[in-house]
């Protein structure tokens, strides 16, 4: 069995370093918030007051916190915000700074402590000779300078200096070891040059003089100043810093133990792999009173295993990504708070895009390695549940460990913590659904680009940035859902509304590229293994030994019959779907003939269309993702495509017949449908039924069960999976299942939409959690919200003044509502009303056609009647 | 730092042993003395390969002569000194540095000068006395002082 080469792919550790340094380094932007309130807390809350004295006259009457409200008392409050974050970001830069000063001087300390010496050259000659032709010929950048231990007696070396200028400290044990065993020597050597190679030094010393200076610039000055004024808040503090450290300390403990099997694994592949064996079997194991999870070598028999298989090198840790995940989580949410003090609005997204890419490096390039291990091996590993349980509980748990929840900032109470508790299942849940198809998609794109020449650099790039852009919309969702799960509390159905809120909400809030954008991340990394399917293999992978004549030949990423499985199941479901969508709406409320023509039946249609291809797409989806081979599953969206071209022809083909009279009672127009009315009743509904189906072919594609192995390497590799026959049945049912979970999901959520909170000094209103805030296309108000795209309500005060003569009453919430304004804008309606509420009455403004609203309005009592009132006056 | 004569004299004489004793040593000497010069037990007590980070050690047999060649001489010199009397010690030492850096091939006098039958014996004796008491396995000891006595017997 060929070994493989562990340098063939990127290491995590990288990414693992820099989101410790994020962890540490944004940790500290609460501590500098901290010293900064000290200091000026009373300039805060005199801003604090004066700004919402401000903002209450804006708005007296209003009970709930309106978006001008909450933007008047940002823009009164704009000084001292900027101030406070100033102070943050200066803290940072100075933790920073500090840091990298104590970096490049760490060599002088390491030297004065050890007491090492630079070797006489006239002493030296043979020595420095040798370090020089090693490093040489093992393509070392930077030459390091020596350093000798001179009275050490042990046979050791060890690595350190900065960028650009390494430095290698050898023992006198070893130096002459240069003389009486020189291979020993070398493997020594070539191991701390491995070292350099691999840049470790940079990165760990940068990563402990950073936390160093964290403790003393931010750490000990918080902790001598609240000792004394706040020792409440200093015991809440505490004990996060203190979990904060362990988690930093096991972190790169963890790092410095996989960077020492990297760096023999160099050393190895330098020629003195069997030395290095000889080394570490005849030593004795360190003695050292770390505990094994603090230690930063592995041990000796641990190596030795690596250096002869180094497989154990491509596999995943689920601790490494729970450490990450928990990292990034307290880093998003330190980001997201001071990034708010300057734009609130746009902070959530901020915080997300920068936090995103660091995840989505170290999942791609975890999830590659582990790829590249089962395309050569033909085996299985099982690194998707493990990376995304850790990744998904360290994300859940980052946010109790920030700073912001020492100062309350996730809510309080045991409501707070029901709903942080649904929060957590929810976080858990889609990121692992997000890693596990990461890594289906990285296993099928390392197979195919061991058929590049060129290597694997460029396909992973993609992947990343795919996953990053994905990854940060996910990001900037759960934390705003945090928020609001914790705000709320106790309501368990919260989470049943979820994916309309994910979809939907993206969809009006202006991302109508959304449902694109999800089809093609799913699709890019599928698509481009499709290209390479069944081309033979490079040899960017393996490592020195050759092949032998006993060993089978180089294994083939196996094509699967993706065209004909997604047309044949796509056309189906959409024939199917369309169809039958179609012929219920005409063998129903079509023939109505007392509504046809009118605004009522074009709604009612645009409803059936929608309906047909949004349960065309799903099953489509789904039964492809069943019926090809594992880890091509995504190409399953493929027949989605092509279930709602399908079912799109059909529709606009029945419609038009319509239109002529062919079908139904009477024709309504000589023509065709147009463009306009083909792109909002056909290609705008096929677009968004692409969201769910995504979503349904994602879910079932990464739970089902079936080979995972994609290519034909062993032939001794277990073919596990149902077989055809029953695939196909799987297919149908899985189909038929998601579907009508896809499809009645939404329907329900709308129906049992639950109260989400938004609070503001002074004020607190419930509003469901599909209401997106966005500008009102008619009146360009930005106190505008909206359920699912047609119904819109908008809480804002009563006009001095305004007029109530239309004087129509409806009961809303068990409370009045008196009919005040009514738009007309082509086929929308707009209508307001005032309602008497305990604090003063506002408007509710719906929006929609009039068939619409007269069935929203009894949703919209049962709306508001799921609204807390909450009197400021109370 | 100023060095004084006997120090120099410890260093020359330490580098003659160890180059006949552990010739793999010689990169380390200078280094070394500067150890020893800072803390001499902690020289002469070696260390461990430790923990450190991006290290690779392993605890081995191996026995570095240097240090203790260096606190043999000093030992050696000290006892002559209170033996013979600080001036002759010191006359010895500036006699073993300068021969031993080529300044007393001149002339041919110092030749003979350096020590005399009688003072190579109490050197010998101090010597091997000391070598006695250096923790060090006997025979490396034996060595070291065989070594610093040769040193100076085929000079002299």
């Amino acid at each position: 069995m060929r070994a493989l080469r562990p340098g063939a792919l990127p290491s995590d550790t990288s990414t693992r370093f820099l989101l410790v340094l994020a962890a540490v380094t944004s940790a500290s932007l609460y501590l500098f918030a901290a010293l900064w309130l000290l200091f000026r807390g009373t300039v805060f809350v005199d801003a604090v007051a004066r700004c919402a004295e401000v903002s209450g006259q804006l708005v007296p009457e209003l009970v709930g916190a309106s978006w001008e409200q909450l933007r008047a008392a940002q823009e009164c409050r704009s000084a001292v915000s900027n101030e406070q974050a100033g102070v943050q970001v200066l803290g940072v830069l100075l933790v920073l700074l500090v840091g990298y000063v104590g970096y490049r001087a760490w060599p002088i300390v390491v030297q004065r402590r050890e007491r090492l010496s630079p070797p006489v050259p006239a002493d030296s000659v043979a020595l420095l000779d040798e370090v020089d032709e090693v490093s040489r010929a093992a393509g070392i950048e930077h030459l390091p300078q020596l350093r000798l231990d001179a009275t050490n007696t042990a046979v050791a070396g060890f690595a350190y200096g900065t960028r650009g200028r390494p430095r290698l400290g050898l023992t006198g044990g070893l130096v002459v070891a240069q003389v009486l065993d020189r291979p020993v020597f070398r493997a020594v050597l070539r191991h701390e040059l491995g070292h350099l190679a691999e840049r470790d030094v940079p990165w760990t010393y940068y990563a402990a003089s950073v936390w160093w200076a964290f403790l003393g610039v931010a750490v000990v000055p918080v902790t001598v100043l609240f000792s004394v004024r706040d020792l409440d808040y200093l015991l809440r503090l505490g004990w996060r810093t203190a979990a904060l450290a362990a988690l930093v300390a096991l972190t790169v403990a963890a790092l410095l133990r996989v960077r020492e099997a990297y760096a023999d694994a160099r050393a190895a592949g330098w020629g003195s792999g069997p030395e290095l064996d000889r080394l570490l079997r005849e030593a004795p194991e360190r003695r050292t009173r770390r505990p094994v999870a603090l230690r930063t070598h592995p041990t000796n028999a641990a190596r030795r295993a690596l250096l002869a298989n180094p497989d154990g090198l491509f596999t995943a840790s689920g601790w490494a990504a729970l450490a990450a995940g928990v990292a990034a989580g307290t880093a998003q949410l330190s980001i997201t708070d001071v990034a708010a003090l300057v734009a609130p609005t746009g902070a959530t997204g901020f915080a997300a895009l920068l936090v995103a890419p660091l995840l989505a490096a170290l999942v791609c390039v975890s999830a590659w390695r582990v790829g590249l291990l089962e395309a050569v091996r033909g085996r299985r590993v099982p690194a998707g549940r493990r990376l995304g349980l850790g990744l998904g509980l360290g994300l859940a748990v980052g946010p109790v460990l920030s700073v912001r929840a020492a100062t309350g900032g996730l809510g309080v109470g045991p409501g707070a913590w029901v709903g942080y508790g649904q929060w957590v299942l929810l976080e858990v849940a889609v990121t692992w659904l997000l890693v596990a198809w990461l890594v289906d998609a990285a296993r099928l794109r390392v197979a195919a680009a061991l058929a590049e020449p060129a290597g694997p650099r460029r396909a992973l790039i993609a992947h990343v940035v795919v996953a990053s852009a994905v990854l940060a919309l996910w990001l900037a969702t759960s934390a705003q859902l945090l928020v609001a799960f914790t705000a709320m509390g106790s309501a368990a159905w919260q989470l049943a509304p979820v994916l309309v809120l994910v979809s939907e909400s993206a969809l009006v809030a202006g991302l109508g590229a959304l449902p694109l954008l999800l089809v093609a991340a799913l699709l890019v990394q599928p698509l481009g293994a499709l290209r390479l399917a069944g081309r033979p293999w490079q040899r960017w992978s393996w490592g020195d030994a050759r092949p032998t004549s006993e060993e089978p030949g180089p294994p083939r990423l196996q094509r699967p019959r993706v065209l004909a499985t997604c047309l044949v199941v796509g056309g189906a479901a959409g024939l199917v779907g369309g169809s039958a969508a179609l012929g219920a709406f005409l063998a129903g409320a079509g023939l109505d003939e007392r509504t046809q023509g009118s605004d009522d039946f074009l709604v009612a249609v645009a409803e059936a269309i929608g309906g047909g291809l949004t349960i065309a797409a799903v099953g489509a989806g789904v039964a492809a993702a069943i019926a090809l081979p594992r880890p091509w599953w995504p190409l399953g969206l493929l027949a989605s495509l092509a279930a709602v071209a399908v079912a799109g022809v059909v529709a606009w083909l029945t419609m038009t017949a319509f239109r002529y009279g062919l079908v139904g009672v009477g024709g309504i127009a000589d023509r065709p449908l147009g463009w306009a009315a083909t792109r909002a009743g056909i290609v705008d509904p096929a677009l968004r039924a692409l969201v769910p189906a995504a979503l349904a072919t994602a879910v079932v594609g990464v739970v089902r069960p079936g080979r995972a192995a994609v290519t034909a390497a062993a032939p001794a590799a277990p073919s596990s999976g149902p077989g055809p026959a029953r695939r196909a049945a799987l297919a149908a049912v899985g189909g038929v299942v998601a579907t009508a979970v896809l499809v009645s999901l939404p329907v329900l959520a709308v129906r049992d939409v639950a109260p989400l909170a938004i609070t503001a000094p002074g004020y607190s209103v419930v509003v469901p959690p599909t209401w997106q805030a966005g500008a009102d296309p008619a009146t360009g108000s930005a106190r505008f919200v909206t359920i699912a795209g047609d119904l819109a309500v908008d809480i804002a005060p009563v006009p001095a003044g305004a007029a109530a003569d239309l004087g129509e009453t409806i009961a809303v919430g068990g409370r009045e509502a008196v009919l005040v304004e009514r738009l007309q804008d082509g086929a929308v309606l707009w209508q307001a009303y005032r309602v008497q509420a305990p604090a003063g009455s506002f408007v509710v403004l719906v929006r929609g056609t009039p068939r619409a609203i007269a069935q929203r309005q009894e949703e919209l009592t049962g709306l508001l009647g799921a609204v807390r009132w909450t009197d400021p006056g109370a | 730092m100023a060095t004084s004569v006997r120090d120099e004299a410890v260093e020359t004489l330490a580098r003659q042993a160890v180059a006949a004793v552990s010739p793999a040593e010689l990169p380390l000497f200078s280094a070394s003395v500067t150890r020893y010069r800072a803390d001499p037990q902690a020289a002469l007590r070696g260390g461990q390969a430790g923990d450190r980070a991006l290290g690779f050690g392993v605890e081995a047999a191996v026995v570095l002569v240097t240090p203790f060649a260096l606190d043999l001489v000093k030992r050696m010199l000290t006892r002559l000194a209170e033996k013979l009397g600080d001036s002759a010690a010191d006359s010895v030492a500036g006699r073993i540095v300068r021969w031993f850096s080529g300044d007393g091939d001149e002339g041919g006098q110092d030749r003979v000068e350096l020590l005399t039958p009688e003072q190579l014996a109490a050197v010998a004796e101090a010597t091997r006395t000391e070598a006695a008491s250096l923790a060090l396995p006997a025979d490396h000891s034996e060595r070291l002082a065989d070594a610093v006595v040769a040193a100076l017997a085929t000079r002299a």
